[in-house]
Order: C-alpha cells, then structure tokens, then sequence
C-alpha cells in the first residue's frame, strides 16, 4: 500500500534536510520527534561529524568492538535507541530517516518485518538502476554486498525506520568493528570489507541521490521542507546552542534552559551535562551584555 | 537441545503449536485463526499484553500473538525497579526484535514487585513460551477496576482475528 490519494491529498511529511550534523543530536532530535510530535517526517542529514561508532540498544562494546583500539583513536561510542547492529559513520555516510504516525498509511500493521517490507517498495523505485537491490534479511543489498544499514523503534501508533547508507567509506575505519556474534545468514562470514559497498558507485552524486529518494517519497507523502531553526522553535529545546537566542521567548527563557539542562541530565557523561550549562550560561551573560552595551559591556 | 530450538522456531514460524494438546500449566487453551495460542483465564489488552491475576497482585507478558508479530526477540528490558509505578497504557518495558525497538505498554497500573530477570539471559524465552517463562513483570494492582477493561480469551480471540 502506498499513502494513498485520497481525496486528491497525500498525507504531509515534513523534510528536514541537514548537513554534517552530529549524529548523537541528530538521534536525540529523531526520538524527539518520534515521541513528541504527531506528524509525518524526513529528516536527510548528508554526512556526519565527528567520526562515531554508533550501536544498538542491546550492543555490548565489548562485544562488537575492537576497544583498545578504539579508546586508542578517541573514538566517541553512542548506544542508540533503536535495535539493530553496529556502524561506523562519518562524511561519507548518508542518513535517512522516516517517522510516520499509524494514520499516514492505514493498513500497515506496525511490526517490524511489515514496516521493513513497506521501506522496501519505497525504496525500490529510487534504485531503480541499480542492478540487485533488494531487502535481504532486513539489510538493504546489491545481490550479496549491504551499502544499507537500517534500524526501527516502534512506540503507541507512531514508527521511526532509519538508514545509513553508506554512500562511502574507508576501509580502515572497519577495524574499529568486530565479525559480530550475530549476523544475517547470506553474510557467510564475511569481513566487513567483502560483505559491504559504496552506494557512490550506483549514483553520479549524493545530491542525485538525495533528490531521488525525495522523488520516491513523492509517490506516497507530500513533503513539506522545514528548517532546524523551526523545529527548535517547535520542539522548544535546543540542539544547537550556535542558534540559541532567548530572546525569542523573552519571557520563558530561563525555564527553557533549565529545561534543556534537565533533558541534557540523561546526557552519556556528567562532564558533557556539566560542560552545557556553562557554556548556556555564558551565552546567556554575552547576549544580554550585547543588548545592554551594544559595542561591548565595558563601554 | 539444538534440533528442538529449531522445532520450536520453526512452528513459531508456521504458527502451528506441536506441544501437549489443550493444557498449558494447567490452563485450557483456545486457538486464533491465525493460530496464535491463547490461554483462558487471562485477561487481554488491546496492546496484546496478557494479564494474569494472583489476588491483589498480577503476572504481564506479551501474547503468543504479539511475539508471533515481533519475530526472533534478541533483549528484553524492563524500565524501571522493584517499587516502582507503572502506569496502564504507559511504556514499561521494551522488546528488540529484528532490528526494531518496540515499547511494551502496561494493560493496568501497579507497582512492580519482581521484574523477570531471565529474560536478560534469554529473551526467547518471551517467543518459546510467552505465557509462563516469558512473563515481564509482577505488580501489585493499584486500580483493580482497570482489569474490567480488558478483554477475555473469547473477546481476545475475536479481537486478534480482525487482523489487530
């Protein structure tokens, strides 16, 4: 089934196109979004920095991980709230993610495997010429070769299904992972290398790519770009304390920082809780100084 | 012990039940079109939790239904402690399922009083046997008219054949 016409309308999906943004912000505002908001969504966000490693809810490090490596490199390690395996992503990974209410596409049931087969016709007109894609074993594949790792979380009438595809990658950052215990079966034990490819090889660019998938959602929402400003605004928390201005709520400022800072308490390190704040703090202090001594508040 | 796993998976898959005819823990069963098990004597939420009252207190699982739907479940955690509240509707608990998350929603309200710790080691334990070693949580009832809310085996069963 698709997000059917009906009456001439396809159900909204809001497109939030990102560039470079840290994936542990972009999966803080993806389980926002999944579980505060009730509308349809895209999020598109073209590379990653820093370089993560990025694990599933029940990932163990010690399992999947080369670790002294690892901690040798200083390479930051996140568990995210969704299932599935381990990755490692960087600027050459492209993320795509949808977040649908029930209502978007009545008739789908919301398990797994039937969530998973639905991206799957999504996805089929936007690899179109690309020979062997296929979903196999819930990876998404050219014949054998995955270039798509993907994961869901499933809450009360509302799903998430991400992707990182892998539109490329250096080898050597493999070694950060280990042959996990549990792996698809057409993997064949394979290492990384042998059983992954670039998507880079099947698209003339990323943004050819991006344009497509957006063509391939067409066909089942009407998409609707949005801004991060906007949704910040909307969501009222910050993901970037860059565009923080509490002059935007004048009146609630405080609140919405201490807001952020008790949201910011589930935060993996205290040092990282403690860091925020002060920071918070300091920008409040320069932004009310620049409104009170404009040119400076020792003039 | 490794050829009955694979029996045990692969009647999940078929959705057939190959174990002792009619009885499970001493509990007659009934059967779904869509051959999901379903004991009597339980109570069934909309969620496809299980309830099963000891007197002021009360075992929740997932049904035979539910984990049939989820697939192979891979991590079981239960949210929260010993003495905490758990409220009906709200999560409790999530299940990690081919590469899925899903959250576990409680069919009433109480306060855990034991928590399922085999689960941690064997979660399969909810697909090979969702009704007795596959329990999630033991609660004692702060509403007990919230179980005047759920459904029956019968209306259970009605409910799951509407392809819910």
């Amino acid at each position: 089934m698709s997000g059917r016409v009906v009456n001439g309308a396809r159900p909204l999906m809001r497109v939030l196109k990102l560039s470079n943004f840290p994936i542990f912000q972009q999966l803080k505002l993806e389980e926002r979004l999944l579980r505060k908001s009730s509308d349809n969504w895209c999020l598109l966000n073209d590379g990653t920095s820093p370089p993560s490693i990025v694990m599933g809810i029940s990932g163990k490090a010690e399992k999947l991980l080369e670790v002294e490596k690892v901690v040798k490199d200083g390479v930051p390690v996140i568990k995210r709230f969704s299932g599935g395996g381990t990755v490692i992503v960087d600027e050459g990974t492209v993320f795509i993610t949808l977040i649908c209410s029930r209502s978007a596409l009545p008739g789908l049931e919301l398990y797994p495997r039937e969530i998973m087969s639905w991206t799957e016709l999504l996805y089929v007109p936007v690899f179109e010429n690309a020979l062997g894609f296929k979903l196999r074993e819930h990876d998404y594949v050219f014949n054998d070769r995955k270039f798509g790792g993907n994961a869901q979380s499933i809450i009360k009438d509302r799903w998430l299904h991400h992707t990182s595809f892998l539109w490329d990658f250096r080898d050597s950052k493999m070694a950060y992972l280990k042959l996990p215990e549990r792996a698809p079966v057409y993997r064949e034990g394979r290492n990384h290398t042998d059983f992954i490819c670039r998507l880079r090889e099947h698209f003339p660019s990323r943004d050819i790519f991006i344009d497509t998938v957006q063509a391939g959602l067409e066909r089942h929402f009407f998409l609707r770009e949005e801004s991060l400003v906007g949704v910040e605004s909307e969501l009222g928390e910050f993901w970037n304390l860059e565009n923080w201005n509490p002059f935007k709520f004048p009146l609630f400022s405080p609140l919405l920082l201490m807001k952020s800072m008790m949201v910011d308490l589930s935060s993996p390190t205290l040092e990282m809780t403690v860091a925020k704040v002060l920071v918070g703090v300091l920008r409040v202090l320069m932004m009310v100084g620049d409104e009170q001594f404009p040119g400076g508040w020792w003039k | 012990m490794a050829m009955r796993q694979f029996a045990v998976k692969a009647a999940t898959a078929l959705r057939v039940r190959c174990g002792p005819a009619s009885l499970h823990a001493g509990i007659p069963l009934s059967f779904s079109r869509a051959y999901s098990q379903i004991l009597e004597g339980l109570k069934y939420d909309k969620e496809h939790e299980w309830v099963k009252v000891e007197g002021d207190s009360a075992v929740i699982g997932i049904t035979d239904h539910a984990q049939a739907q989820l697939g192979d479940i891979v991590f079981v955690e239960v949210q929260g402690a010993v003495g905490d509240k758990i409220a009906r509707e709200a999560t409790f608990a999530s299940v990690e399922s081919v590469k899925a998350v899903s959250d576990v929603f409680a069919p009433v309200s109480g306060e855990i009083l034991e928590i399922n710790k085999g689960l941690t080691d064997d979660p399969s334990a909810v697909n090979n046997d969702p009704y007795a070693q596959g329990w999630f949580v033991k609660v004692k009832l702060t509403n007990p008219s919230e179980l005047d809310g759920l459904m029956d085996d019968k209306a259970y069963k009605a409910y799951t054949e509407e392809d819910h």
